[in-house]
């Protein structure tokens, strides 16, 4: 479980128990959903070629493992989230899993601003800022998500406003969006 | 806006992450539910393991620095001094208090072993537990 680790590397026995008496169930079904997630991601958006050896779950149980092994440090008193904490590791572990599968680091920031990110993806984004031309406090939820910023609380302090409104425009959004591939859709069928 | 295979699934992939369960579904996946209550019941067992073995240890340290104590001291002024710099639980103490009291300083070897044994066997009952 965990591989020999030297003295100086085993967590406290307080942190060890901590993550052992933790809903591991619970964060290991939210932390395998982040994961596949973090992966269809990565896999749509990035147009990253991911391999199928490794399932959501097996980052989600690696992740946990890491924070009780001492592999990556959870400080409690820093961050008591534990589930905020291994989402950050989990995270780490997919890009790392897609930039050795690619043989190097590869920049998986800033959909709109990293040269390297594919050119379909910002044409993508351009076309969704104009069809929000008419609701544009819309749009920044958008460059958010394509700057890797999606937790809420997270797009509420960079935009200055509350949850609530985020969940709000979310939730426009989603169906702005929704109804717009369906016209395509229907547009389409009908050519 | 022109809608190939990848440009919808990648709108697709937005709509979802935008929806308002994104951070919460909450269907439970039976296998999944195994895996991570197996790994628990392991990480709970090591830790159990691991308070066992270090709890051992302290008490031989405390145990080793009674026994240097005891050479030049008295009995109560050794350990309340040893208590307070040795990082022991409350039954940990009064087990050696209860031991100190019923024997003389000259059997000092015997209560050590008793209080070793005690911690061996403890801990040994912790790992049939886990068992």
């Amino acid at each position: 479980m965990c591989d020999e680790p030297r003295p100086d590397e085993m967590p406290d026995l307080r942190v060890q128990r901590l993550i052992a008496e933790a809903d591991l169930v619970e964060i290991g079904h939210k932390l395998s959903r982040y994961a596949a997630s973090r992966i269809r991601f990565y896999t749509t958006w990035w147009r990253r070629e991911v391999p199928g050896a490794k399932e959501p779950a097996d980052f989600a149980h690696e992740a946990i493992l890491d924070a009780y092994c001492g592999r990556r440090r959870w400080d409690p008193d820093r961050n008591p989230d534990l589930l905020d904490y291994l989402r950050d590791v989990v995270e780490s572990k997919v890009r790392n899993w897609i930039s050795r599968r690619e043989g190097a680091n590869v920049p998986l920031d800033g959909l709109l601003t990293e040269p390297e990110a594919p050119p379909e993806a910002r044409e993508l984004l351009l076309d969704i800022e104009r069809e929000l031309a008419d609701e544009p406090e819309l749009w920044p939820i958008v460059r958010l998500f394509a700057e890797g910023v999606v937790k809420p609380s997270d797009v509420a302090e960079e935009l200055g406003i509350a949850v609530e409104e985020v969940i709000n425009r979310r939730k426009r959004l989603r169906r702005r969006l929704r109804r717009l591939m369906d016209s395509r859709e229907r547009i389409e069928d009908s050519v | 806006m022109r809608m190939d295979d990848s440009r919808k699934r990648a709108l697709e992939y937005l709509v979802d992450e935008m929806g308002e369960d994104a951070a919460g579904r909450d269907e439970r996946d039976p296998v999944l539910e195994a895996r991570f209550r197996d790994l628990k019941s392991e990480l709970q067992g090591q830790v159990r393991r691991r308070a066992a073995t270090e709890s051992l240890a302290r008490t031989r340290e405390f145990a080793e620095r009674l026994r240097e104590g005891l050479r030049g001291e008295r009995l109560k002024e050794a350990l309340d001094r040893l208590r307070g710099t040795l990082d022991l639980s409350q039954s940990e103490v009064a087990v050696c208090f209860r031991s100190l009291q019923e024997r003389r300083e000259e059997d000092v070897e015997g209560m050590l072993e008793d209080l070793l044994l005690l911690e061996e066997l403890s801990a040994r009952s912790e790992d049939d537990d886990d068992a």
